[in-house]
């Protein structure tokens, strides 16, 4: 078995078939040295890479190859991108060698490449470079370890002691005398020496070349001089930007790439522009080195290698001309044929631009250009959401504006015009109480400056604003947005608040209590985008503060956490059944799992009730019969008391207290310690117990069925069960943590007040319980780790209990606040608690980049990526590129519509991906039998396997995880005001949908589209004349 | 190119628009036309400017009615003699007069101040009418004007008269404007009113008017063309049309413009076929933009 065969049974159909393509093109008849895989984001470009290197190694070992030392080159400009994907290309599991950021430094990692192999096989090297500055030398001086390198190889040049010493002074730029000698020091301390190979090269190079006389000039004059004067100073940066460009093309030389990955090649675009003389920039001729080095082939990665759709605004506002970008790219790609192949290309564009306008068939002018493309580049797209019938686009019309946001408007701009500020009626059409939001705006500065100035003073107070009464005492706040006011009846009045996570998509048994009902059952959390960095803010404070109102009204009569492990004053644990929530019972778990109930039920859904009856009845035979009893004691002990003891053995509770203190990040809990021994005594028998309850075995079943701890330990095991390799104690542990993160919800003041609204009767405990098994816990675990644990990579105990504890924070997440500006105190900002709703990225609108921010981004995602609260998330366009917010929701909303249609479909990447909630509603709806029927431990596994063996022929593998219809889709809603020229926006996007992918590769595509619809073009007719760059299905192998 | 120019003045900008496009709306909605769009003062580019005979303005080569040269040719056919004639006739001043009748509806009475031209080209006969209807009252050579037109809407009231002078069916029409006296007040309102006949003429209106009120340029479509700004986008810069935006803008900027609009819709609001002309959602949308006109009225010192 070859490398390729190896590597490529682990690729999907479509990936396959793009790396026979590209190895046809690289190695097979009239063949291309430069090929360009344009997938779209997160269509596996890096495994198709990896298939590349793996066919090209196999090929490259051939007898007949003359190639005796294999290097593949791996260039990604973004360190943490490259770390990632580097291990992904090391096919032969080697390791890479060293990742060096320039390649003027290569001298110093030659030695590493030139090992032999034991097997007396071609030697790999697979050589990561992440350069920043390397290939854009520009004048700059370069690192004091490169100019120390220079030094070291140009020294030879020189005879005599004191123009070695006037080198060295010109190569010492700005540093420190004693570090420089330092560095010249080092480079003969190592112990391998810099390449002498390189070093030959370099002085070949560099050897009778006018460098070489301005050198000697330098030094010359420099020898004379105690201080270099002013103009040799200005002389020595150009110059030693010279020398490493000499450098640089001899360590390429000596590097004798074989196959060069360009990853993100959009960063590297500079590098194939080319001025207007035909002359190259110093840039993209160094480049060229190491592109043209003799049988060099280059796969250069980029879902965007230029953009698709230009807007003729977009064009005068960036300077983009995509037009130009695209033929540069092909005439980069076409290399030595490049003229010729842009110019056929052109007049196969053009002559298809005229068949589309006047009607005409263009398939033989789309086949021509396709045919051309195809020679140097391939592109797969997933099929879009229009195409499939996945996108229920809703165009809501909101309520007018009332009389007050809209005075609220005139005062704004009195304001405004008073500080000499400005503020847009899109502005105000996207978010309310603008004084309170307006950070980072510019009219905030200014009405900050004058906050003494008493006609400011005047339109402040005139202007309507949150005050900090309202939003401690959880008062009702007007929406003062018309848009707010639709999101708000959307979410709140239809009480999602009211769910803590999200009903699971494969249920068990049949919701009850809040989860019951079908608005409950087909709901999925909203992601939005606004174009206006204060609308994120706004709507998640807003959101957020509605639905803490609406659960909890009277914060002042605000109860204690009731889930605690408090002692009594004599020290003595009174409230053990805050330990049948967070501590598992792995034996009790394993009778009461409602997983198996469901199975043991058959193809209908039972109902909760009929579930817990078939429990209570497993259940009770094994509850000890009561022994002596006395009657002073509290038949309330027994409660606690079966379930603690049901696995009748004591080691894992000191485990507990661990996991406790470690989710609850340093807090230390007085009493906690109290509790577990008295479980742990309760075990031993040493509990005094009282009557035994009539309706024990219910609430045992119940804690066996609902508690969270149970929940987490069982769903642990499911995703877990094909990996062996965990000690039975880690999964309590885990499940011990995740339980923590439930008593952290449960005792929010919010929930208590939920769980109360809906009875006050049983204890605290009960309820969470009741409330718990209601909204199918279980089920909602099962599918929240299946996906988890398919994103991480969770192999050992370490891993297992470091994605609990993540769930834990998850589950208890308590992050969100925002700042609102209050103008009658303007150094106390107003805090307000965000939860339910949450801004992605900074109040600013944009993403932080100190690590705290990026931290706090990440906690966002991964919070939203849970069924839990957010429910809602709202960003500006910092979300809407390269982040997924799938998992649980299959709801955009256009806050603002995005101008481009290009960043439309951006967007709808972000919830239309793999396995997303949309997809898994789907699947469940049409698998839950098969997989109910199936004994695979992970229903979801036996549930993709049934969706995947009913693949339609005409579909390929995007089939079941990215494409499956049903009923559930992709809600895009547009929340528009009435008679706003949102409608008409509208009515632009979608034509430029139906059409713009017509439009590629052409100038002025705008106006192509306006032409095909004044012609009255039928869009679905010309969709099948798109331009495919798919590559051929199953090409010859190499 | 037989070109046009239309003169926009507001405040003291006007702007100038040259070029293929006539008053008609298919020029300003479908047709393929070529403009050049200037702007400036209203001192310099206004009507009157324009009009004047400083500085290049259009009066040092207009000529008055009246004032023409003589320059005849040998033989003028019929129809030259009839549009002469027709210069006389429209300089002999017409003052109108109109009175209420009760229910609704108006009689006007046209009258000349001189007598016509007792000389008319031989067999010629000289009528007039009211621009808004067709009924024709016929006038004598050497007599004065007296007519009435009886039974008419209010809209229908107008200081425009259509005279005309044919022989056989060779004709020559002018429209002459009288002084009018006695009209309703809210006459031109009605007019209005009637000439915004559906929803999306509401909407044209009432975007002119907050054009003509705004400082942003005017888009002539809104005024002869169907709005829609042609193909992709009108080269007068109106790139989408919503009404929401420039009213909101009015509002806190320019809220006399309210007022003229606040009279067109109290006028359409008031009968079952009016309110067919108000676009969907309006009537949710104009009360909560009066009521906010009034509550930041109160912020005022």
């Amino acid at each position: 078995m070859t490398i390729s065969d190896s590597v490529v049974a682990r690729l999907t159909d479509f990936q396959r078939n793009s790396v026979a393509y590209i190895l046809e093109r690289f190695y097979g008849p009239e063949s291309t040295r430069r090929f360009l895989l344009a997938d779209e984001v997160g269509m596996g470009k890096t495994l198709v890479a990896r298939g590349v290197i793996a066919g090209a190694i196999d090929k490259l070992r051939e007898p007949d190859s003359g190639v005796d030392r294999i290097d593949v080159l791996y260039i990604c400009s973004n360190a943490n991108i490259a770390r990632q994907n580097i291990s992904k290309l090391d096919v032969l599991g080697e390791g890479t060698r060293p990742m060096s950021t320039r390649i003027t430094m290569m001298a110093m990692h030659m030695s590493d490449l030139n090992h032999q192999r034991a097997d007396g096989q071609t030697i790999v090297n697979l050589v990561a470079f992440t350069p920043g500055t390397s290939f854009q030398k520009g004048h700059s001086g370069g690192r004091v370890e490169e100019r120390a390198l220079l030094s070291h190889f140009t020294e030879p040049l020189f005879r005599d002691e004191k123009r070695v010493k006037a080198l060295r002074k010109l190569l010492r730029g700005g540093v420190s005398g004693d570090r420089w000698k330092r560095e010249l020091e080092s480079i003969h301390r190592r112990s391998a020496p810099p390449d002498a190979t390189i070093g030959r090269e370099y002085l070949k190079e560099l050897r009778g070349t006018e460098l070489e006389r301005q050198l000697r000039r330098f030094v010359d004059v420099a020898v004379t001089q105690r201080q270099l004067s002013a103009q040799l100073k200005d002389e020595r940066r150009p110059l030693i930007g010279e020398l490493r460009h000499v450098l640089a093309k001899a360590s390429v030389a000596a590097l004798e790439p074989d196959l060069i990955i360009l990853d993100e090649f959009q960063r590297f675009r500079h590098l194939i522009e080319t001025s207007d003389e035909g002359t190259e920039t110093e840039v993209s001729e160094l480049a060229r080195e190491l592109f043209e080095w003799k049988d060099a082939r280059i796969l250069l990665l980029s879902a965007t290698p230029y953009k698709l759709y230009t807007l003729p605004e977009e064009q005068e506002l960036t300077g983009d001309d995509h037009y130009r970008d695209f033929l540069s790219t092909v005439r980069f790609l076409a290399d030595t044929n490049g003229e010729a192949l842009v110019d056929d290309l052109e007049s196969a564009l053009a002559e298809f631009r005229t068949n589309l306008i006047e009607g005409s068939d263009a398939t033989p002018a789309r086949d021509q250009a396709q045919a051309l493309l195809r020679s140097v580049m391939c592109r797969t797209e997933r099929p879009t959401l229009g195409d499939l019938d996945l996108l229920n686009e809703r165009l809501g019309e909101v309520d007018a504006p009332t009389a007050d946001d809209l005075a609220s408007f005139v005062r704004m701009r009195r304001l405004a015009k008073h500080v000499n500020g400005a503020i847009s009626v899109e502005y105000w059409k996207s978010a309310p109480y603008f004084l309170s939001f307006m950070d980072g705006y510019q009219l905030s500065r200014r009405v900050r400056e004058r906050a003494d100035d008493p006609a400011v003073l005047s339109l402040v107070t005139a202007g309507p604003s949150l005050s900090a009464s309202q939003v401690r005492g959880n008062e009702p706040i007007e929406a003062g947005n018309a848009r707010l006011r639709a999101l708000q009846r959307d979410v709140i009045d239809a009480e999602m608040h009211r769910l803590l996570w999200m009903p699971p998509s494969m249920p068990y048994h049949l919701p009850a209590g809040v989860f019951a009902g079908d608005a409950a059952a087909n709901c999925t959390k909203r992601l939005i985008f606004s174009s206006w960095a204060a609308a994120p803010t706004s709507i998640a404070a807003l959101l957020s503060h509605a639905a803490l109102r609406s659960l909890d009204p009277n914060p002042s009569e605000r109860s204690a956490s009731r889930l605690t492990y408090d002692a009594d004053e004599h020290g003595h644990a009174d409230r053990m059944s805050t330990l049948l929530l967070t501590v598992p019972q792995p034996g009790l778990a394993t009778v009461c799992d409602p997983l198996a109930a469901a199975r043991r039920h058959g193809p209908e859904t039972a109902t909760l009730d009929g579930t817990l009856a078939d429990i209570r009845s497993r259940v009770s035979p094994d509850i000890a019969p009561p022994g002596p009893s006395s009657q002073t004691l509290s038949a309330e002990t027994w409660y606690w008391h079966t379930p603690l003891t049901w696995d009748g053995h004591v080691a894992v509770y000191p485990d507990a207290r661990h996991a406790i203190e470690r989710v609850a990040a340093g807090t230390r809990f007085k009493g906690l310690a109290a509790h577990l021994a008295r479980a742990q005594a309760s075990v031993a028998g040493e509990e005094p117990l009282g009557d035994q309850p009539d309706d024990l075995d219910r609430w045992v079943a119940m804690v066996g069925l609902a508690s969270p701890a149970n929940c987490a330990w069982r769903a642990l095991r499911r995703v877990t069960a094909q990996v062996s390799d965990f000690a039975d104690d880690t999964f309590v542990v885990a499940a011990v943590m995740i339980g923590e993160g439930f008593r952290t919800l449960f005792n929010r003041a919010e929930v208590m007040s939920l769980i109360d609204s809906q009875s006050t009767e049983r204890a605290y405990w009960r309820r969470v319980l009741e409330y718990c098994a209601a909204g199918n816990l279980q089920g909602v675990l099962d599918e929240y780790f299946h996906h988890l644990v398919g994103d991480e990579n969770v192999t050992d105990d370490e891993s297992l209990l470091a994605l609990a504890a993540r769930v834990a924070n998850t589950v208890a997440f308590g992050l969100g606040r925002v700042e609102a500006f209050d103008p009658t105190a303007p150094e106390t900002p107003i805090r307000m608690p965000t939860r339910f709703a949450l801004r992605y990225g900074t109040a600013r609108g944009t993403l932080a980049k100190d690590d705290e921010s990026i931290a706090r981004a990440g906690d966002v995602q991964a919070a939203f990526n849970s069924p839990f609260w957010p429910f809602v998330l709202a960003s500006t366009s910092v979300g809407q590129e390269s982040v997924d917010f799938h998992w649980w929701c299959h709801s955009l909303i256009h806050w603002n519509q995005p101008a481009n249609v290009v960043d439309l479909e951006q967007r709808e990447g972000r919830v239309h991906r793999y396995r997303g909630h949309a997809i898994r509603k789907n699947v469940a709806a049409k698998h839950r039998t098969q997989a109910m029927e199936s004994s695979e431990a992970d229903p979801w596994v036996a549930a993709f396997d049934a969706a995947a063996s009913q693949r339609p022929p005409e579909m390929d593998d995007l089939w079941p995880s990215w494409v499956y219809p049903g009923p559930a889709k992709v809600e895009c809603w547009v929340p528009y005001l009435p008679l706003s020229k949102e409608i008409e926006h509208r009515k632009r996007l979608q034509r430029d949908r139906a059409l713009y992918r017509l439009a590629f590769g052409q100038p002025r595509q705008e106006d192509l589209l306006a032409v095909l619809e004044a012609r009255g073009a039928d869009p679905s007719l010309l969709a099948d004349l798109r331009i495919n760059l798919r590559p051929p299905a199953r090409s010859r192998r190499i | 190119m037989h070109a046009k120019a239309y003169i926009v003045e507001r405040d003291h900008r006007a702007q100038v628009f040259i070029g293929s496009a006539n008053a008609t709306g298919a020029a300003w909605s479908g047709n393929t036309e070529f403009m050049v769009e200037l702007s400036a003062k209203r001192s310099v580019m206004g009507v009157e400017a324009a009009l004047s005979e400083k500085d290049g303005g259009f009066g040092t080569v207009l000529r008055r009615y009246g004032d023409l040269p003589t320059d005849q040719p040998a033989e003028p056919t019929l129809q030259a003699l009839l549009d002469r004639a027709l210069v006389d006739i429209a300089a002999v001043p017409l003052r109108a007069v109109a009175e209420d009748r009760g229910n609704e509806t108006w009689i006007e009475r046209v009258s000349s101040v001189d007598t016509y031209p007792v000389h008319l080209p031989h067999g010629a006969s000289l009528t007039l009418r009211l621009l808004t209807d067709k009924v024709l009252a016929a006038v004598a050579p050497g007599t004065s004007a007296d007519a009435a037109w009886d039974g008419l809407d209010a809209e229908d009231i107008t200081p425009f008269l259509v005279a005309e002078l044919a022989v056989g069916s060779t004709r020559a029409q002018c429209v002459v404007m009288a002084t009018l006296d006695g009209a309703p007040d809210d006459r031109l309102d009605r007019l209005i009113a009637r000439h915004v006949g559906s929803p999306d003429a509401f909407l044209r209106f009432v975007l002119l008017l907050l054009q003509l009120g705004s400082d942003d340029s005017t888009d002539l479509s809104m005024l002869f063309g169907d709005g829609a700004g042609g193909g992709a986008r009108s080269f007068l810069g109106t790139d989408s049309r919503g009404l929401l935006e420039p009213l909101v803008t009015a509002l806190a900027d320019h809220p006399e413009t309210l007022e003229e609009i606040d009279r067109l819709v109290a006028r359409l609001a008031a009968t079952e076929e009016g309110r067919a002309r108000l676009p969907a959602g309006w009537m949710d949308l104009w009360p909560a933009i009066l009521a906010a006109r009034d509550q930041v009225a109160e912020d005022l010192p």
